[in-house]
């Protein structure tokens, strides 16, 4: 019978009226069961404690349980609810911790009141693994966690804050060893993640699936240190169209297997000489309003040789060819999770000869000295070079310098076309303390140093700094500041640059801290964030629309006290802006996040507020500016069951 | 509109009430369920040592934590059942001890950075810590005396400095602070106070010497130099007054030196060794009614007791975790009631034992 679920009770049919009584006590029922539900369960789980599940059993449960009101007010629209929440963690382990030990960690309902960050929305989930006859020759283990209705962020590369989302995500992994002694060693793990999330303010998911296989084997004869082994990875990704600037919902499917082989034997004068081969293959579908597929294989051969002729000399030849030098690329992006449609320059040969030679001239100081030659064909072109180069690596300990080491070094390329320019690479480390102030530093430069590509050189600078002073008796001042800027030489487009400042004030059971960062560069888009390309590789080789160049610039303080005994406050700012652009979509988002918390404790009792407010606008075409606002107070208890 | 507020109200009270009540149902149970669990498991004392001429050391009891010392009505444990036990303040990394006049053992606790004071007869009990202060922050209490007040002076080997406190825990003063808050000692251990002669003697580790000094903190004399003649010191870590004479524990010379009051040597116990009778990390010294000597080795967990000449007359304890074992102990007392109290720091804990000395009748040759 079909009963209109917006047909007035005095206007239905009788035996529909009847139904609907029915299905109402039906559902009063079912809403009323949970509670007893529970409580049988809250029940069995003391009584449980006593259980003698056996002599080889060792297990510990302990977790909190909760009772909370919650609250929210989103885009205009209140709603509020009460109920339970808690967490729990369960320990144990049979016979012998070797032998079998697991841990299960549940949580329901987690939100503000049960977790140490400011949570949007209420999650529940679970983690736990298993790990099985370690130490034994067959070892395995098995992870699992699955978490629904979480929080998480959209990362911006460089930025402090990220896009705020929301989303479920469940992973599996599996791990099985074969050690036997004298034997070839097997391990094969196998491991598949899951994830869907939205980003508040924009329509449509982004989801990934990613499935790992890996089988590895090691094998000791002869005096040869063997090793082989397989890997398939699988990542299929969705995103909304509506990020990538596209018309439809940009799909992608990407295949990737890894054959490898490699061995080491010893060699006189303290040496090992050793080789490997490496097959990759690849597999791409990309398609949003178009689409493109691309495939590939790349085969890679190595050959090292190590020895020192002297005690304090050692000298390194070494040799590569690879058939198809891009072939590499798709593997690095897959591993990075980004989603390019179609990388082609045609065939891409490499051979790389090199040799090189370290000598250590005092305890503190030794002197390098280099010589490669490459060679690579593309496009129908021959490109080869002849790299010369040294550097010199020294530490100090010193009572007024402090601890200092610092390296450098030069490199001069030649090539057909005469000398290219000098390339440089310098590191400096410095920590010292004056008289109460704690200062470390640390500074990288290198320019013009060899990519991938031949035609391509690359320079970059780094540098973190942080300083530390204690004021008076549980008075301390810290700052830091941290940058980098890298780019291709000559290549418009291609650079990066991420900048951060730090400072954090702590006044007996004051705190204060504030940070402020502002970045730039060429990414890609995945489902998960935006992540800078690989360094090295040019913008230009990646098909239009692909990549896009963005900046982000994100600001907060936050602060922090312990009122009273056992009361804790803290609140919160965060301000967050980016812009993307790309040929087919221009972007501008931002976010601000509130956030208040206190916890006042009470023996095991704990009392939990919370406060939170976000405003995000994505800043996509047909997205509106979001306000999401959520509340809470709960009371909860730890208990140390058993 | 009131109606509505009202009905509200009520299903707001009814769900908070099944809520809160779920709480304190779940709190009662599993509280209960622990109860019955955890008191399985009681261990047995060390069997007594039988001793010459029949005197006895009997192991009494051990405490470590303020749960020992309370004694819970029917209303604290309902309290405890529902919210949940306190957390009781425990020994961390014990050191030093001393007891005062009203049985009180005092137990300074650098693992803590603070000072606990167990009430064994009073069922009371106190932490006292300073390390917050803005003034004459407490960084690392390491060894107590006890004066005729039951003051208790408390030695700060990293600040430098000599705490006083008054019989409730309440601080008094410093002794050995320099202009800006400095400690005029470099790495001060042991402490001994003398409350009818008015001095205080204090170890200072570092420069292997012995300040010994007025009520008020003037340095009277320093005793001892580096070395390993007599008289002289390789890191002294306690000591000891009792009626004339100074007992020091000379750490790395592995042995108990006795000097008078003067400071002059008069004779020593101990020599470096593994076997029983020598000392290879001497810590805690204390005296019994019959003037035997206890020095506790910390390496070997054994507690060793010499007579006047320096002979062995026995010695109790070995390396382990259970009653009458001891790992890594430290500071000694004894009390008037021959009471031994052996803080066993890396057990986190003290025990306690009682001498059954010679009956007075027996010792004087009286049937």
């Amino acid at each position: 019978m079909i009963c209109q679920a917006n047909a007035s009770r005095e206007f239905a049919p009788l035996n529909c009226a009847k139904a609907e009584i029915r299905w109402e006590m039906r559902t009063a029922w079912a809403r009323k069961s949970w509670w007893f539900l529970v409580t049988a369960l809250l029940m069995v789980l003391p009584a449980a404690a006593q259980l003698e599940v056996g002599d080889n059993w060792s297990m510990s449960l302990s977790g909190d349980v909760g009772y909370n009101y919650r609250g929210n007010l989103n885009q205009g629209t209140s709603g509020h609810s009460m109920g339970f929440n808690g967490d729990a963690n369960l320990n144990g382990s049979y016979y012998n911790p070797n032998f079998l030990n697991f841990n299960v960690q549940p949580y329901y309902g987690r939100t503000q009141s049960n977790s140490v960050y400011g949570a949007l929305t209420d999650s529940t989930g679970v983690n736990a693994n298993v790990n099985l006859f370690g130490g034994s020759h067959f070892p395995g283990s098995f992870s699992y966690s699955k978490g629904l209705n979480s929080t998480g962020e959209f990362g911006i590369p460089g930025s402090q804050i990220g896009l705020a989302t929301h989303g479920n995500y469940q992973g599996l992994a599996l791990s099985w060893s074969e050690l036997l002694p004298n034997m070839p060693t097997l391990t094969a793990s196998y491991a598949i993640n899951d994830g869907t999330s939205s980003i508040f303010g924009a329509d449509g998911q982004n989801t990934q699936n990613d499935r790992t296989l890996t089988l590895l084997s090691t094998y000791n004869v002869a005096g040869f240190r063997l090793s082989g082994g397989y890997t398939h990875r699988n990542v299929d990704s969705n995103f909304t169209e509506l990020l990538g600037g596209t018309t439809a919902p940009v799909v992608t499917n990407a295949g990737n297997d890894s054959y490898q082989f490699s061995g080491m034997h010893s060699f006189p004068l303290q040496g090992s000489y050793s080789f490997s081969w490496n097959r990759s293959t690849y597999g791409y579908d990309y398609h949003d309003s178009y689409r493109s597929m691309s495939s590939g294989k790349s085969d890679t051969v190595n050959g090292n040789l190590v020895f020192r002729p002297a005690s304090k000399l050692s000298v390194s030849l070494n040799s590569s060819f690879n058939n198809s030098l891009l072939g590499d690329v798709p593997q690095i992006l897959l591993s990075t999770g980004q989603v390019v449609n179609t990388i082609d320059l045609g065939s891409f040969r490499n051979l790389l000869l090199g040799a090189s030679a370290s000598y250590q001239v005092l305890s503190n100081l030794d002197l390098q000295g280099i010589v490669n030659h490459e060679r690579q064909s593309f496009m129908g072109q021959t490109y080869e070079a002849t790299q010369f180069g040294g550097s010199a690596n020294y530490n100090l300990q010193h009572r007024l310098l402090g601890s200092l080491s610092f390296s450098v070094g030069a490199f001069d390329t030649a090539n057909q076309e005469g000398n290219s320019a000098l390339g440089f690479v310098g590191n400096l480390n410095f920590a010292r303390k004056f008289s109460g102030w704690e200062v470390d530093a640390n500074a990288s430069y290198s320019q013009n140093v060899q990519t991938m590509i031949l035609l391509y050189t690359t320079s970059s600078v780094g540098y973190v700094g942080n300083i530390r002073r204690r004021l008076g008796n549980r008075i301390f001042w810290m700052a830091g500041y941290g940058g980098s800027h890298s780019a291709l030489t000559a290549q418009a487009g291609s650079s990066s640059r991420a900048d951060r400042w730090s400072s954090t004030f702590t006044y007996h059971n004051y705190s204060v801290n504030g940070f402020y960062s502002k970045s730039d560069g060429a990414a890609a888009f995945t489902p998960t964030g935006l992540v800078p390309i690989p360094n090295g590789l040019p913008p230009s080789l990646f098909a239009p629309g692909s990549i896009i160049e963005y900046g982000s610039r994100a600001w907060g303080v936050n602060a922090s006290t312990v009122v009273m005994r056992r009361l804790t406050l803290s609140a919160g700012y965060a301000n967050g802006s980016g812009s993307t652009i790309d040929p087919l979509l221009s972007t501008f988002s931002s976010n601000q996040l509130y956030n208040v918390i206190f916890q006042y404790r009470l023996r095991k009792i704990f009392v939990n507020g919370g406060y939170t407010q976000l405003h995000q606008d994505v800043g996509t075409v047909g997205s509106v500016p979001v306000n999401v606002t959520t509340y809470y107070i709960g009371i909860s208890r730890w208990f140390n069951f058993f | 509109m009131v109606q509505l507020l009202l009905i509200f109200g009520k299903r707001t009270f009814l769900r908070w009430g099944m809520g809160c009540a779920g709480i304190l149902l779940l709190s009662i149970t599993p509280a209960l369920a622990s109860k019955v669990h955890k008191e399985k498991t009681v261990e047995p004392p060390p069997p007594d040592l039988l001793l010459e001429g029949g005197r006895k050391l009997h192991w009494e009891r051990t405490f470590s934590s303020e749960k020992e010392m309370e004694k819970r009505g029917f209303f604290g444990k309902l309290v405890d059942v529902v919210v949940g036990e306190p957390e009781h303040p425990h020994l961390i990394r014990p050191y030093s001890i001393a007891v005062d006049s009203r049985g009180r053992a005092i137990v300074t606790d650098p693992g803590a950075n603070g000072i606990h004071i167990f009430d064994l007869e009073g069922h009371k009990y106190k932490f006292i810590e300073r390390r917050d202060k803005d003034k004459d922050p407490m960084r690392s209490p390491q060894c107590i005396a006890v004066d005729a007040h039951d003051n208790f002076y408390v030695t700060d080997s990293e600040a430098g400095k000599i705490f006083v406190f008054d019989s409730n825990g309440k601080f008094k003063r410093t002794i050995g602070s320099l202009k800006g808050g400095e400690g005029m000692f470099k790495r001060p251990t042991g402490i001994a106070v003398d409350s009818a002669a008015d001095r205080i003697y204090v170890t200072d580790t570092l420069r292997d010497k012995i300040f010994m000094m007025d009520m008020n903190g003037s340095v009277l004399q320093m005793i001892g130099k580096k070395g390993t003649g007599e008289g002289e010191f390789n890191v002294p870590t306690e000591v000891l007054v009792r009626e004339r004479n100074l007992f020091v524990v000379d750490a790395m010379n592995f042995r108990v030196q006795f000097l008078d009051r003067s400071g002059t040597f008069e004779t020593a116990v101990g020599h470096v060794g593994d076997y029983s009778g020598s000392m290879f990390r001497p810590k805690g010294i204390a005296l019994d009614s019959e003037d035997h000597l206890y020095v506790v080795d910390g390496l070997w967990g054994v507690v060793q007791v010499f007579d006047e000449q320096g002979r062995l007359l026995y010695y109790f304890g070995t390396r382990g975790t259970h009653n009458g074992e001891f790992q890594l102990p430290a500071g000694l007392f004894i009390d008037r009631e021959d009471r031994i109290f052996v803080v066993d720091s890396l057990n986190r804990r003290v025990q306690v034992y009682r001498y059954h000395r010679l009956p007075k009748q027996a010792k004087a040759g009286q049937p």
